[in-house]
């Protein structure tokens, strides 16, 4: 019997990718689905899952090797592992009745890897680790045991669990328990693409790691709105459209600079650390997901340039050719819903960011002038702040001076740069 | 849904009844127990092993004081009011009765006495009229005697386990039908307590499930004390002879061909309460004997729908019932729970106990498992002698490879105290070794585990072990 081979697939239009993660080694146990190997095109890493599981005996590739559809990658000895019971999806019946446990069991007679029908000891582990291991569905059978003759203690599933790569939730966190929808209507399984996968592992731990304050104001942006339609006009084909979120992004470079608390990132070992550069993120919402890529030396730029590379930067997020470097070193980022709607949002901070400035839809209110009431062009902002690292003044102060810059407009313009 | 955790419907409450009742409602689950008698404990508590213990306890210590003649002190005659009897194990059996409905009101489980049918996976119809809606459904109706055909419809001396644990009458000459573990308690219960006892199996061997070597004591003590046992043996007819005896015509063995008997106890079987349930509007399975399937979580083929105990087939446990109970308990409020069991006990409360677990001889004989055995007997147990109870023996089977403990039987005074060792031993996945390097108290029956298990490793100084080759 010769030993399964798991082998590059089809890779539609790339005839060869680079190989940039290799994700398990000789002696790995590996599930089916699990990832093995990540590979790189132009356009997209894609981590590539075990199509059967077992054990990894030869690593066929090497970090940076270029390979193609059917280049072999591991060499598997297949392992059979009994699925954990899950709650059908509706009340109709089961089609293959299900099988009655014998109890008193006589000791299982499994198979050996080798092939062999030898009967086989039972796997020793007691019954809380048994079901410390179905709960988190390892199967002992794959799992070396170092306790007193071989039995299998908390720790050693712990760490099988670390190595093939099915981490048990943080022992501090409450699970949110999955429920059976099905008791309510009918469902259907999705898995999240990578990018999904990313955004919510960012979330969770910005979520988790930074405490959250979201300070609201409104800017008054009539005249900046007037010159930014003239100057729109006026330099109409010359390039981009000059738009509001170019000036938000150059309004938010000059702020870091008057508050540079807010231009820092909190480390790992509580150390606050400076930023002497000015890079601002931009949420871009595009077909393939959530991207955000930074602008580099924003305060640097005027709204022109800015405005340009937006485009650039939204244009590549739809064609899904943003690279990773396209998406690192942001200071603070902007997130622009105003071309959709809302009145507010409580965005989360892009840790290890401090904070991130959101915008929702300008409208005309009314606002009084001292004597009457005037209608004027409001534009709400957002400003989630890690409070860790701000405190409520600095952060009402940021915002308010940020307003400012945007109701006095002439700060923001090429002239005044 | 207005509010809380699921609305769970328990069917029965009984052992593993109660037990998911509670758990469920200890896991948030919002409990409707529905139990056709008045008490909780179902058969277990109310007709079986509790009244059942209690009154064989009565029958052992009276059996002991009396053979403590052999060792110099003599007791007078035993005067045996039944009566009494029947008082005191009525008096237990509703005091924890009393426990376990104060255990239900504390969970605030809605108990409702009545019998329930499925109309729908998701509702029951109940019989004194109304209907149940639930999220989901255990089903724990346990398991009645069954009577073999030919027997006389009603007859005040025909009994079964439930009619002779009521305790009114003491019969002078009883037939038991059925050398199981039921028939045997219950012969040794009437025997115990002055009765001329004859045993009927329809197998060669009493206790068929079990190894012959645990039984062989038991039987040898019988042959002694009851007025025949018959093996191999099926009965034909039985008739009444008046109000107060039947007449019963054998066939096969050594047996007469009839025998005129005061009593009859009948203790041939169970069999499941699944066939007044609806289970066919719910669309639940049964197999051809009636048990209904379920996975190691306890689900049945619908998904609304679980099972735990004697409805899910042998062994009928309470303790099995118990444990299924939880599991499903846990399932139904979301938990990855399973019956994952390599031992569960058997035990049999004869005089001298059968208890066993794990792996059988029989049953390694029959999946073909390659096995060793260690046996111990009590002869070299200076306790076991002493007390007059050196008959018994201490047996464990373990692995040819690994020593890993896959089974122990158990035959002797207090057998079914003395398995729970093996059987944690066998969950713990523990080897012969292990057993026999913890120390155990001596003088002590359970010290026969620990010297079974040193015999196991070969390094046993109580018994002379030829060196293996």
């Amino acid at each position: 019997m010769t030993e399964p081979i798991i082998s590059v697939p089809d890779l539609g239009d790339f005839d060869e990718v680079d190989v940039i993660e290799i994700l398990v080694k000789p002696g790995d146990t590996i599930a089916e689905g699990d990832s093995v190997v990540t590979l790189e095109s132009e356009k997209a890493a894609m981590e590539l899952p075990a199509p059967i599981a077992g054990i990894v005996k030869t690593v066929h590739v090497a970090l940076g090797d270029k390979v193609g559809e059917g280049a072999a990658l591991l060499t598997v000895e297949a392992i059979s592992k009994p699925g954990i019971p899950v709650d059908k999806a509706t009340d109709e019946p089961r089609k293959a009745p299900p099988t009655q446990p014998p109890p008193p069991a006589p000791p299982p007679r499994q198979e050996t890897a080798a092939g062999r029908g030898q009967a086989e000891s039972p796997v020793k582990a007691s019954p809380s680790i048994r079901r410390f291991a179905r709960e988190l569905g390892v199967d002992l059978q794959a799992v070396q045991g170092s306790g007193p003759g071989g039995r299998i203690l908390e720790e050693n599933v712990k760490d099988f669990v670390r190595q093939t790569g099915r981490r048990p939730a943080p022992a501090a966190l409450p699970q949110v328990r999955s429920t059976d929808f099905s008791r309510f209507g009918p469902t259907e399984v999705v898995q999240p693409d990578r990018v999904q996968s990313v955004v919510a592992d960012r979330m969770h731990r910005a979520w988790l790691n930074v405490p959250h304050v979201t300070q609201h104001q409104d800017a008054d942006i009539t005249e900046l709105e007037d010159r930014r339609k003239h100057l729109a006009a006026k330099n109409a084909g010359s390039g981009a459209k000059l738009t509001l979120l170019a000036f938000l992004v150059k309004a938010l470079a000059i702020s870091l600079r008057n508050f540079p608390k807010f231009n820092t990132a909190f480390d790992d070992t509580g150390r606050l650390i400076l930023k002497h550069y000015c890079h601002i993120g931009v949420a871009v919402d595009a077909p393939g997901g959530l991207f955000v890529p930074v602008i580099r030396d924003a305060d640097r730029k005027d709204v022109f340039e800015i405005a340009r590379a937006v485009a650039d930067f939204a244009s590549r997020a739809r064609a899904g050719k943003l690279t990773a470097a396209d998406m690192q070193g942001g200071c603070m980022t902007v997130s622009n819903q105003g071309g959709i709607g809302g009145s507010a949002f409580t965005p989360i901070v892009n840790a290890p960011e401090t904070a991130i400035l959101g915008a929702s839809r300008a409208r005309i209110s009314p606002s009084w002038d001292g004597q009457a009431f005037v209608p004027r062009l409001l534009l709400p902002l957002d400003l989630s702040y890690d409070h860790r690292v701000v405190n409520g003044a600095d952060a009402a102060r940021f915002l308010d001076g940020y307003c400012r810059l945007l109701s006095g407009t002439e700060a923001l313009l090429p002239d005044t740069r | 849904m207005t509010d809380g955790g699921a609305r769970l419907l328990v069917l029965g409450g009984g052992p593993g009844g109660y037990t998911a009742a509670f758990r469920a409602a200890d896991l948030g689950c919002r409990v409707t127990l529905v139990e056709r008698h008045p008490a909780l404990g179902g058969v277990c508590l109310n007709v079986g092993c509790i009244p059942s213990k209690a009154l064989l306890h009565l029958a052992a210590v009276t059996r002991e004081a009396q053979g403590l003649a052999a060792h110099g002190i003599v007791f007078g005659k035993p005067q045996i009011h039944p009566r009494q009897i029947a008082a005191f194990k009525n008096d237990l059996v509703g005091s924890l009765g009393k426990g376990l409905a104060s255990l239900a009101r504390a969970r605030k489980v809605n108990i409702i006495q009545d019998t329930a049918a499925f109309v729908s996976p998701r509702q029951v119809r109940l019989a004194n009229g109304g209907t149940l809606d639930f999220d989901r459904a255990i089903v724990a109706t346990g398991s009645r005697n069954t009577a073999p055909p030919g027997l006389p419809d009603h007859h005040p001396r025909l009994l079964d386990s439930t009619g002779a644990l009521r305790f009114d009458t003491l019969p002078k000459r009883l037939l038991v039908m059925g050398g199981g573990v039921i028939g045997l308690e219950m012969a040794c219960l009437f025997e115990g307590m002055g009765a001329r006892v004859s045993i009927v199996e329809n197998e060669p061997q009493l206790l068929s499930d079990c190894d012959d070597d645990l039984v062989a004591p038991l039987r040898k003590r019988l042959e002694k004390s009851c007025a025949d046992i018959f093996t191999s043996t099926r009965i034909r007819r039985v008739e009444a002879a008046g109000e107060d005896a039947l007449t019963v015509w054998f066939d096969g063995g050594d047996a007469p061909a009839s025998e005129r008997f005061d009593a009859v106890l009948v203790a041939v079987g169970r069999r499941p309460n699944t066939d007044a349930i609806g289970l066919e509007h719910a669309g639940v399975e049964t197999n051809q004997r009636g048990f209904i399937e379920t996975d190691d979580g306890q689900r049945t083929n619908i998904p609304s729908i679980y099972a735990v105990g004697d409805v899910t087939g042998p062994p009928m446990l309470a303790h099995k019932a118990t444990h299924q109970g939880k599991v499903a308990a846990e399932n139904v409020a979301g938990r990855a729970s399973a019956f994952d069991k390599r031992a569960i006990p058997s035990v049999v409360y004869t005089d001298p106990e059968i208890a066993w677990a794990g792996l059988t001889e029989k049953q390694a004989r029959r999946h073909n498992v390659d096995y060793k055995k260690a046996v111990f007997p009590w002869k070299a147990s200076g306790r076991a002698l002493g007390a007059g109870h050196g008959d018994g023996l201490t047996k464990l089977l373990y692995d040819v490879r690994g020593k890993t403990l896959l089974g122990a039987g158990i035959c002797g005074h207090g057998a079914g105290d003395l398995i729970a060792e093996a059987v944690l031993a066998i969950e713990m996945g523990a080897d012969v070794r292990d057993v026999a390097l913890a120390v155990h108290p001596h003088p002590t029956y359970s010290e026969t585990i620990g010297l079974a298990a040193e015999l196991a490793d070969g390094v046993i100084t109580d018994l002379f072990q030829p060196k293996s080759r």
